[in-house]
């Protein structure tokens, strides 16, 4: 979909729907934000010079350059059509990446298949009437089975049980 | 001739029935792990490096070159089904390959992306047998401040590469570069924006940056849709390409085979800048540009021709000099040790069944991959067909596998999730991941190399345009930069005069 | 698998790890889990697979090679350091690891007291190498070469704080010459700019199959023996650089509370594997001198190397945060 709407953001009919509340405009403030504050980190760390650049030489001037290219973003919010953000849900937001977190955080304690199984039932949370013995028969199979395959066939050293 | 005796001999050993065998092994594995998101080469080449401790050398080496070229062609099939690129090679071919997919094209993409990648293998093939000393020459005369001006030229070609909005593309690249400089600096070991984090010492992997902005994020948003998106895909198109589509692809094919040939020796980013490069060129040199990233058979035709040529090209510095170029390269060298050999110029001359052997099953392994994809393409369409509730949660199983398997640490898991967050945000946002992902992978390499080509010349900046091969890089790149700024300045100015 | 059956399996294999320390004398009866903090295709990713095939085969239980590498081995290091001193997990060390990084970058382990050393199981043999075009046909006239040009001469490592890095600073100090040091990603792309003539020294062992072809000028080996490689090549000693005690070994650790019957049943084990010539062929093709050593004599060995690569990196200013 981000392709596509971004072809369409370009052609759009302007309809002014306020600076803050277009993308363009939202994503000038995170490239600012991001930018102001890696410009911080890198001036923690020794410029140097043209010739004989420090660690923070190259970071600084990237992060200047992100800062400015914000402005430009800003700028062409300004001036060009906008049209308000596209309304996100929070459910599948937060259940695929809850599912990927709790793999994550548990695969090094729980082993891998108690944490294929974790993901399974917090990612199954994403679509509404999800049922739980279906969850976990899917988690049985495919858990099982991507067990054979990448364990057992492929030999990635992912621990099976809780250590 | 010298040449087909030598070619001779390497046949005669790759069809060895024990040979070909193990090639056939290897080119199923490959595919297996192209096709599994995240789970790369260099994983499963080092869990397979013991099990080569039984074989010959020369079936060794066949069978995880084998793995190596194979994941290259598997590695196109979920980023065009699924819009999840399982390789760095990959990543572009989500662009146009995944938009040809929605509408109903992606048979035609996965025959197309293997009719490509076998051309170009196979070419690549003839050109390492052929010319394999000459090859390695024309790289060797790269020097850093070379280095420096060709990852200048692809941070311009990443801008080129957008769809929309120029600002933001450049935004993003920066961000790219940002994402990059994380970890420790090679000029001076100190580290910087890792937060103390021991995990991010040695940089922020691709795997999760890749598999968080690109796959996550789709997962998320087709969640959001709430539709079997898939459905449609599954049901509608032939799977071969039409006449049509054949024809535009054809150029391209060539083109991308030429261009991946020859970024594929260079070190480092080879692999990853060729498919780029090949994209932005067709991109260029396309009277209807608005095409790309909305289906466009050229952008999926040359990438994938010009990663699969760079795949087989790449074994040029290891087989001429016995340097490795990238990790793959690294653990052939590893394969090669242990059974006694010492990789370097020799092997040539000294092992000749094995260094023939090695390049005439290059190209057998090419074929063998085509006869084993080609049918595969209906199966692949079809499981598409299975509900949308039930595969998503099996791709997120397969991105964290993934995402694990490239350090064995929970922690790049967890990386996934962040940066699948990020990916979600920028796609409301409307800023596309493709120019920020390519800037990651190469901002690192420009800046060491800009920094070694000024300390190897004691500060002086000249040796960039006094070296020619730098001077023809940096004039590229400042024509290309006049013509992306062009238009969006004046597209500016006239939206600005317009209110 | 059902939840409840992997609940019972958890609880069971966490009475396993609790009872495993009082039952020294079955050891080992489960896998073990052999840690390499490097990516695979390294030496020690090498030398620990073939080690731990051997001992897998002699103990009849998987040892399973884990690649862990980060932050200069540290993140490996830390793992096995705060493992379960039980003898389960086991570390593949180089001497960096143990004697070297510990100058260099803050630790979250203690490195003097750890680890216990269980097998130093080759001695690496490494070069200086120069481009061919760079004048002096051996040692001596090279020295004598870069004192005529100080700070002309360029030599490429591996990176900040890399063995190659030490190796040159200890050239410095000990013969005066001004070398600039070029740091890389890796050795293979600092030896690829040494044959291409962009760097003109190299230190490092993968220098050997460019020198034996021609494309670079080996002048010495880093030993104090000559290497079997290429008998006819001096040794720094012999060349005439005085006072060179850097070296580099590999070895295997486990966590410093190891049970002393599992320590000493794991020495005497791989000290065995060392002494079959099958295994001494395989060590000797990745350019590796096995030794057999007891575990108070690697100690020995640790500790010098300790107080050397800590004079080298004060003297030289080596930094590697």
């Amino acid at each position: 979909m981000t392709i596509e709407a971004c072809m369409g953001a370009e052609r759009a009919v302007p309809a002014r729907a306020g600076f803050r509340a277009s993308p363009d405009g939202l994503a000038a403030a995170l490239f600012a934000a991001l930018g102001a504050v890696a410009l911080w980190l890198a001036f923690g760390h020794a410029l140097g010079t043209a010739a004989r650049m420090g660690p923070g030489f190259f970071p600084a001037a990237v992060a200047g350059l992100l800062v400015l290219a914000s402005a430009l973003v800003a700028a062409g919010a300004w001036v060009g059509p906008a049209e308000p953000v596209e309304r996100g849900r929070l459910r599948p937001l937060a259940s695929v990446l809850g599912a990927v977190l709790a793999f994550g955080l548990a695969i090094d304690r729980l082993g891998f298949l108690l944490s294929a199984a974790l993901l399974f039932l917090i990612a199954g949370q994403a679509v509404p009437g999800t049922r739980l013995r279906a969850t976990l028969a899917l988690a049985a199979g495919v858990g099982g089975l991507t067990w054979l395959v990448f364990v057992k066939l492929l030999g990635i050293p992912l621990p099976t049980w809780p250590r | 001739m010298d040449l087909l005796a030598n070619l001779d001999l390497g046949l005669a050993v790759a069809v060895s029935p024990q040979n070909l065998m193990w090639c056939l092994v290897g080119c199923l594995l490959g595919t297996l792990i192209g096709v599994l998101p995240g789970v790369g080469p260099v994983a499963t080449i080092a869990m397979l490096l013991p099990v080569t401790f039984h074989l010959t050398p020369v079936s060794a080496l066949i069978m995880l070159a084998g793995i190596y070229y194979g994941a290259q062609y598997g590695g196109s099939t979920t980023a065009i089904l699924m819009r999840m690129p399982g390789e760095s090679s990959s990543v572009v071919t989500c662009l146009d390959g995944h938009a040809m997919a929605r509408k109903g094209r992606a048979g035609a993409a996965l025959t197309i992306a293997a009719l490509g990648s076998f051309f170009a293998g196979t070419v690549a093939t003839v050109l390492i047998a052929v010319a394999s000393p000459l090859l390695a020459a024309l790289a060797h005369q790269f020097a850093a401040a070379d280095y420096f001006a060709l990852m200048l030229l692809g941070l311009v070609g990443a801008v080129v590469l957008a769809h929309g909005s120029v600002p933001k593309a450049i935004a993003m690249v920066l961000l790219g570069l940002l994402l990059g400089f994380v970890g420790g600096d090679v000029n001076s070991g100190v580290q910087r924006f890792t937060f103390g984090i021991p995990e991010l010492q040695d940089g922020i992997g691709f795997v999760p940056v890749a598999m968080g902005l690109f796959g996550l994020a789709e997962i998320i948003l087709n969640l959001e849709k709430g539709v079997d998106v898939y459905g449609a895909i599954a049901r509608i198109g032939s799977l071969w390409p039409t006449r049509e589509e054949a024809r535009r692809a054809v150029p391209a094919v060539l083109r991308g085979t030429a261009l991946g040939s020859v970024l594929g020796m260079l070190p480092g980013g080879g692999a990853i800048l060729s498919s780029f490069t090949a994209y932005v060129l067709e991109k260029r040199l396309s009277r209807e540009p608005q095409r790309f990233g909305d289906g466009a058979v050229e952008g999926v035709a040359a990438p994938e021709a010009a990663n699969n040529a760079g795949a087989q090209t790449s074994f040029v510095p290891l087989l001429t000099l016995g340097i490795p170029e990238n990790p793959v390269m690294a653990l052939m060298v590893g394969a090669m040790m242990i059974h006694g050999i010492q990789p370097g110029p020799e092997v040539m001359t000294k092992q000749p069944q094995l260094f023939w052997g090695l390049i005439a099953s290059m190209w057998v392994g090419n074929l063998m991959l085509l006869v084993i994809n080609l049918p595969l393409v209906g199966v692949w369409v079809r499981l598409l067909g299975i509900p949308y509730r039930l595969l998503f949660p099996v791709i997120l199983l397969f991105c964290a596998i993934g995402a694990y398997s490239v350090a064995n640490s929970g922690f790049d898991v967890l990386l996934t999730a962040v940066f699948g967050l990020l990916g979600y945000a920028l796609a409301k946002l409307r800023c596309e991941p493709a120019p920020l992902l390519l800037a990651f992978v190469i901002g690192p390499l420009m800046e060491e190399n800009l920094r070694r080509a000024l300390l190897l010349s004691r500060g002086d900046p000249s040796v960039f345009v006094t070296r020619p091969i730098s001077l023809v890089l940096l004039a590229l790149t400042a024509v290309l930069l006049l013509s992306v700024a062009l238009p969006g300045v004046r597209r500016l100015r006239e939206t600005a005069f317009a209110e | 698998m059902t939840p409840t059956k992997a609940l019972g399996a958890a609880v069971l294999s966490a009475l396993l790890a609790l009872s495993a320390p009082a039952a020294a004398d079955t050891y080992p009866s489960k896998p073990i889990r052999y840690v390499v903090p490097f990516p695979p295709g390294a030496t020690s990713d090498n030398v620990s697979r073939i080690l731990a095939q051997r001992l897998s085969e002699i103990t009849g239980q998987p040892v399973v090679v884990e690649n862990k590498p980060g932050a200069g081995t540290a993140l490996g290091a830390e793992l096995v350091a705060k493992a379960e001193p039980d003898g389960y997990t086991l570390l593949n060390v180089t001497n960096a690891t143990l004697a070297a990084i510990p100058h260099l970058v803050k630790l979250s382990y203690d490195p003097e007291t750890a680890f216990v050393p269980l097998a130093l199981s080759g001695d690496s043999y490494s070069y200086i190498a120069v481009n061919p075009e760079v004048p002096g046909k051996d040692l001596k006239e090279f020295i004598a070469y870069a004192q005529k040009n100080p700070g002309k001469l360029n030599f490429g490592t591996a990176g900040n704080g890399s063995l190659g890095h030490i190796y040159g600073e200890l050239l410095k100090l000990r013969t005066g010459i001004d070398l600039v040091h070029v740091p890389y990603k890796g050795s293979a792309a600092a030896l690829n700019d040494a044959v291409t003539g962009q760097v003109q020294v190299v230190l490092d062992p993968a220098a050997l199959p460019l020198a034996k072809a021609g494309k670079l000028r080996a002048l010495a080996t880093l030993n104090a023996q000559r290497s079997p490689a290429l008998p006819d090549l001096p040794t720094i000693h012999e060349a005439g650089v005085p006072n060179w005690n850097a070296r580099l070994w590999f070895g295997v650790a486990a966590p410093a509370k190891t049970p002393p019957e599992v320590v000493a049943f794991l020495n005497a084990t791989f000290n065995k594997i060392l002494a079959e010539p099958e295994t001494v062929e395989k060590l000797r093709a990745l350019n590796l001198e096995p030794r057999r050593l007891s575990v108070d004599e690697i100690r020995a060995v640790v500790r010098e190397d300790f107080a050397t690569f800590g004079e080298i990196i004060k003297a030289a200013n080596i930094k590697s945060e």
